[in-house]
């Protein structure tokens, strides 16, 4: 698949991964990758401005954390992403089960 | 420098954010970089060559991040401007009201203060212009296609922002000149002629701030795609007009600077016409320069991607 296909929803699949728990950045586009099977692969680098747009937009809250001597940043879905992201997932369904029908012809 | 430090170096020179953004980008590639290359198998060549691979090219990552730091800068610049547009309606209302009809003379420090404030208004009309210019063009350009491409939209809002602050600077410019050219020296700083040159410096100071955010944005366009729809009809004359400035911008900011020299000159009457051709050369030139070193900055001028296919 293209990345030009599925960049657009870049923002709804970040929201979605993260609702399983907090993770930071690389943990977040890891579980992307293996969660799509590979399919979602793009450079890994150009998550963060997603992520942090979405921390703007107030959907993410992210905070520094020490682990292993090592400080991370770990994002967490807001009450207003989880709100969102309801909201995103049942426009999506609406829209994926409207295109299989066209595809496939079957009646609606 | 081990490969690790080479790919944060490129990305460090590569980004156009504030320092606080800059920071925490490279903290988090960083970390990012660590935890990739800790779990993935073979030596230590090919490990960094994955990793770097997986995150994407240096340019391409910052690239995203400054795009993404471009929309928010371009929106908190509307915002901005409209601060500074109600500055600027101020100043001027508080210049007619309080303002000399007469027109004075101005010599010593005024006359400084006057080609500093003249030399940005002209500059910021040209600015105005040519960012005017190359929106609509794009506009146009894209008026007729089904689709319009996010980068095309994007331009055009950046465009737009870019001539909403120059246009606030040329007015605060304006507005500043009328203010001193029309108060007698001799009556000294009144109040209202302190608050409007305030009010004034603070315009063109906003005005400055919100311009000057969007470097790095439009240091990105370059390196987007032209839009593929071809300009038909009487849209060719913008693409035409637009090409010619870029092609000779001496002769259109020499026309234009010189114009606008000699109607401050003759509004002014700040001497014979004789003795003021030197100081309008100066003004001209000093016009000109400034505006290859700030349009080459804007990318403002840049022939091959105008958006126009000729």
């Amino acid at each position: 698949m293209s990345t030009e296909q599925w960049t657009g929803h870049l923002d709804t699949l970040i929201l979605s991964v993260l609702e399983t728990g907090p993770a930071h950045g690389y943990q977040a586009i890891v579980s992307l990758r293996e969660r799509s099977d590979g399919v979602f692969e793009l450079p890994e680098g150009t998550v963060y401005p997603a992520l942090h747009r979405l921390e703007r937009a107030g959907l993410l809250s992210s905070r520094r954390v020490v682990h292993a001597g090592r400080e991370r940043r770990v994002y967490r879905l807001s009450a207003r992403g989880r709100t969102a992201l309801r909201s995103r997932r049942g426009q999506w369904r609406e829209f994926s089960s409207a295109v299989t029908r066209v595809l496939e012809g079957s009646p609606a | 420098m081990n490969a690790r430090a080479r790919y944060l170096d490129e990305l460090d020179d590569a980004l156009r954010v504030s320092r606080r953004r800059r920071a925490r980008i490279l903290a988090e590639l960083g970390n990012h970089y660590d935890e990739a290359f800790a779990v993935e198998p073979g030596t230590a060549d090919q490990r960094n060559g994955v990793v770097w691979q997986r995150l994407g090219a240096p340019a391409v990552v910052a690239r995203a991040c400054n795009v993404e730091a471009g929309r928010v800068a371009t929106r908190s610049a509307l915002a901005l401007v409209a601060a500074v547009g109600v500055g600027v309606a101020g100043a001027l209302a508080i210049a007619a009201h309080t303002g000399d009809a007469s027109a004075r003379s101005v010599s010593g420090g005024w006359l400084a203060i006057v080609q500093v404030v003249f030399f940005t208004a002209v500059l910021s009309a040209e600015v105005a212009l040519a960012a005017w210019l190359r929106g609509v063009a794009r506009v146009l350009a894209t008026g007729t296609s089904p689709a319009l491409r996010g980068f095309d939209r994007e331009l055009v809002r950046r465009c737009g922002t870019v001539t909403l602050c120059a246009l606030t600077m040329a007015a605060g410019g304006w507005a500043a000149l009328l203010v001193v050219l029309t108060r007698t020296v001799r009556d000294g700083l009144d109040a209202g002629v302190i608050l409007a040159l305030a009010l004034l410096t603070a315009s063109v100071g906003l005005g400055w701030l919100g311009w000057s955010r969007l470097r790095f944005n439009v240091h990105d366009e370059p390196e987007w795609p032209n839009s593929v729809v071809e300009l038909t009809g009487w849209h060719r004359a913008e693409g035409t007009l637009l090409t010619s400035i870029s092609r000779w911008p001496i002769a259109v900011c020499a026309v234009m600077a010189i114009g606008s020299a000699m109607w401050v000159l003759f509004t002014a009457e700040t001497a014979t016409v004789v003795a003021a051709w030197p100081w309008a050369t100066a003004q001209a030139a000093a016009v000109v320069l400034g505006f290859f070193g700030l349009g080459a900055r804007l990318g403002l001028r840049n022939g091959g991607d105008l958006g126009v296919v000729a």
